[in-house]
């Protein structure tokens, strides 16, 4: 499998070995943890995935085919990849949702979403969707993301 | 019929909010903040979150006022004074307080910023000083920037070297007395790990 391209409009900002990573369409940010942030430099359209296993491999990063697939698939899913036709090599089915999901934080991949200027002076409602707790008007953002 | 001190107060939230959102040289984000032995504790939270309850429990103990609003963060990280009023609610209705030992009648001087405390309201619970570490202790900061869309690029650069350089945790928390003296003890220490 051939590692897609990152999106030319995505704009990032290096701390170290991890990475912000904003997109300017879906409003997602993405804070990538140090392998999340490899993985994302090594998205150039070429190189494939195996390669990419051994180097970091090599770097003395342990890593396997499958995370690395999962944090792609989940770059694909927010945009801030772009894959071509049929790339999605687990078929996975993410939604808005998965995307800010907890489970994302083992990977080194967590996005929360980009307030507006109102939303960032106002709070969430109870039903809405939410990254955290301090997003809801109820103090409480359950672990299926939505607002108490 | 209309309450005239009620429209200004709307008139005025929206002003500051475009003004945030159109700022060219800050990196405006929505939280409180204090100055605390020549640094900066920086409260994000959206409104009705109580930081301005907090932001004064904290000033009645000493520390100084700097904003119950918005942080304006330059692009070397540092805080500069929002200076206004603080705005409380009573009964459902804002008013400002004039408190003259705010000291909103002086410039301050910007600081950096060695503490971030992103605190949801729970009642009884105690703040977890667990930090967060990496470009995730960002998250804090950009999801109550205001200007992020406007302005990606400035607001990333200068979250980041608040992230870099400092403690950033992000705990429930619960009255604000006592979290006020638990953030202090926090700060006048050094980092801390469990409740407090």
């Amino acid at each position: 499998m051939t590692l897609p391209k990152r999106a030319a409009e995505v704009i990032e900002h290096h701390l170290g070995s991890e990475l912000l990573a904003y997109h300017p369409e879906t409003h997602h940010v993405f804070a990538l943890g140090p392998i999340a942030t490899r993985v994302w430099r090594a998205c150039d359209g070429e190189t494939q995935v195996r390669d990419l296993v051994q180097a970091m491999r090599a770097e003395g990063i342990a890593v396997d085919r499958g995370e690395i697939i999962d944090i792609v698939e989940r770059l694909i899913h927010a945009r801030m990849v772009v894959a071509d036709a049929g790339q999605s090599v687990t078929g996975g089915s993410y939604t808005r949702r998965n995307v800010l999901a907890a489970g994302g934080a083992l990977l080194g991949v967590i996005a929360v979403i980009a307030p507006t200027a109102a939303m960032a002076a106002s709070c969430a409602p109870s039903g809405a969707i939410c990254s955290s707790s301090s997003a809801c008007c109820s103090g409480t953002c359950t672990g299926d993301l939505i607002c108490l | 019929m209309f309450d005239v001190a009620t429209v200004l107060e709307a008139l005025e939230s929206d002003l500051a909010l475009y003004v945030g959102s159109a700022a060219r040289e800050y990196a405006f984000i929505h939280a409180g903040v204090v100055g605390w032995g020549g640094a900066a504790l920086v409260l994000p939270g959206r409104s009705m979150s109580g930081k301005t309850t907090l932001v004064m429990a904290l000033v009645r103990r000493g520390a100084h006022y700097y904003s119950d609003e918005f942080a304006p963060l330059d692009e070397g990280g540092q805080v500069h004074a929002y200076a206004r009023r603080p705005s409380l609610r009573e009964s459902g209705m804002r008013h400002r307080v004039a408190l003259p030992e705010l000291g909103l009648d002086r410039p301050k001087p910007p600081l950096p910023v060695r503490w971030v405390a992103q605190l949801s309201y729970a009642p009884g619970a105690s703040v977890t000083f667990a930090r967060v570490h990496g470009a995730r202790a960002a998250l804090p900061l950009i999801e109550n920037s205001v200007s992020i869309r406007q302005s990606p690029r400035r607001v990333l650069a200068a979250v980041s070297e608040v992230a870099l350089g400092a403690q950033i945790i992000a705990s429930a928390r619960g009255d604000a007395d006592a979290t006020a003296d638990a953030l202090l003890r926090w700060m006048s220490k050094g980092e801390h790990r469990g409740a407090m």
